[in-house]
């Protein structure tokens, strides 16, 4: 791998690993250890030419990694941060069109908050399979090699996350409602 | 339509359709279960829609080219070493010579402290006992020589014969300054 492959490969792909180690670990300095992390060993250790997906490759090396430091926090027992402390409107949202409508996005976020908790909640298999699955839009199979588990496991996974998303959303609107 | 068909229906949805079939807005109108389970359904859809707008910061990219490309590649991959490291990696493969290696250092060893550490009169070594020692040393290494000269299976490669024989010698010249020369290994 020359200089010039390796740096499109960091253009194109610092993004979903930044956003995956982020809503996986829930701290920004975190993440952003982690995509230095990936795209340093990526340098390193340079893998064959005939790699089958480049995308595939560097998210297995996140996932590893967030499961690494994920792992090694909770034995460290120490606190996290919460995730909707990262995903406050002014610095994680700033992107996304804001909404005429002040009490629409006032819902917007609440929802928002809602759901980065219940990610925050779900156990660490399940949040890498839905994000991998919801947000980086990979296939079964992808996020089979990514997670380096059967691909039995990961529709498991991933209907039990859902269907926990849907509990923890239909609570919100249930309260709402109320 | 009845709530279980809303929730089969609601998990089967690929996209988020613009309008809602007729008859589930006709359930929704009384059920409000279904209209809560409507609702997290589609805020779930948007809320995945919104998380994927993150980016990575640019300080990060440049902390990345930084570490890798800031340096020379090669300087990255090929750490230096030291000479013991190189010893130790050349060594490692070849067993038998590592053996050799170890024996003679052992031999040289023990022989610059027989010499080193010479009996006095008031010594408990006698004299003599001293003289056996050495001459048993210089047969033992005269027929270590001789093996290491013939055995050509086990001193194939060139370089790490004469390295051996290099170390040999000086480690002889140490041990006896008077009585070996080159033309005796």
């Amino acid at each position: 791998m020359d200089e010039r492959q390796f740096k499109t490969l960091v253009h194109r792909h610092k993004d979903r690993v930044y956003r995956f180690a982020l809503y996986m670990l829930g701290n920004r300095e975190d993440a952003e250890d982690v995509v230095q992390d990936v795209f340093v060993r990526l340098w390193r250790q340079r893998p064959p030419q005939q790699i089958r997906s480049w995308e595939g490759w560097l998210m297995r090396v996140t996932h590893n990694l967030c499961v690494d430091r994920l792992r090694r926090r909770q034995f460290e027992q120490r606190r996290m941060m919460p995730l909707e402390h990262v995903a406050n409107p002014d610095s994680l949202m700033t992107r996304v069109p804001v909404n005429p409508d002040p009490s629409a996005e006032v819902e917007r976020n609440d929802v928002r908050r809602y759901l980065l908790q219940a990610i925050r909640r779900l156990p660490d298999p399940l949040r890498a399979a839905v994000l991998l699955r919801e947000i980086e839009g990979m296939h079964y199979q992808e996020i089979a090699d990514a997670m380096q588990v059967p691909l039995h496991s990961v529709k498991a996974y991933l209907h039990r996350a859902r269907k926990q998303l849907r509990t923890v959303l239909k609570s919100y609107f249930h309260q709402t409602a109320e | 339509m009845t709530c279980k068909n809303t929730e089969r229906y609601l998990e089967t949805l690929e996209t988020w359709p613009d309008r809602l079939p007729p008859e589930l807005e006709r359930h929704l109108q009384h059920c409000r279960r279904c209209r809560e389970a409507v609702a997290a359904e589609k805020a779930l859809r948007t809320g995945w829609a919104e998380l994927r707008h993150i980016k990575c910061p640019e300080q990060v990219t440049e902390r990345i080219f930084q570490k890798t490309l800031g340096k020379q590649p090669d300087a990255i991959l090929q750490k230096k070493t030291g000479w013991w490291q190189d010893w130790l990696t050349a060594l490692v493969p070849r067993p038998a010579f590592a053996a050799w290696m170890l024996m003679i250092a052992f031999i040289s060893g023990a022989m610059w402290l027989t010499y080193r550490y010479q009996p006095t009169e008031t010594s408990p070594l006698p004299r003599a006992e001293v003289r056996q020692t050495r001459e048993d040393i210089e047969y033992a290494l005269s027929i270590l020589f001789s093996t290491l000269r013939k055995s050509e299976s086990v001193t194939r490669d060139l370089v790490f014969r004469q390295k051996l024989l290099n170390t040999t010698k000086r480690s002889l010249k140490i041990a006896f300054p008077n009585q070996h020369n080159e033309g005796e290994i």
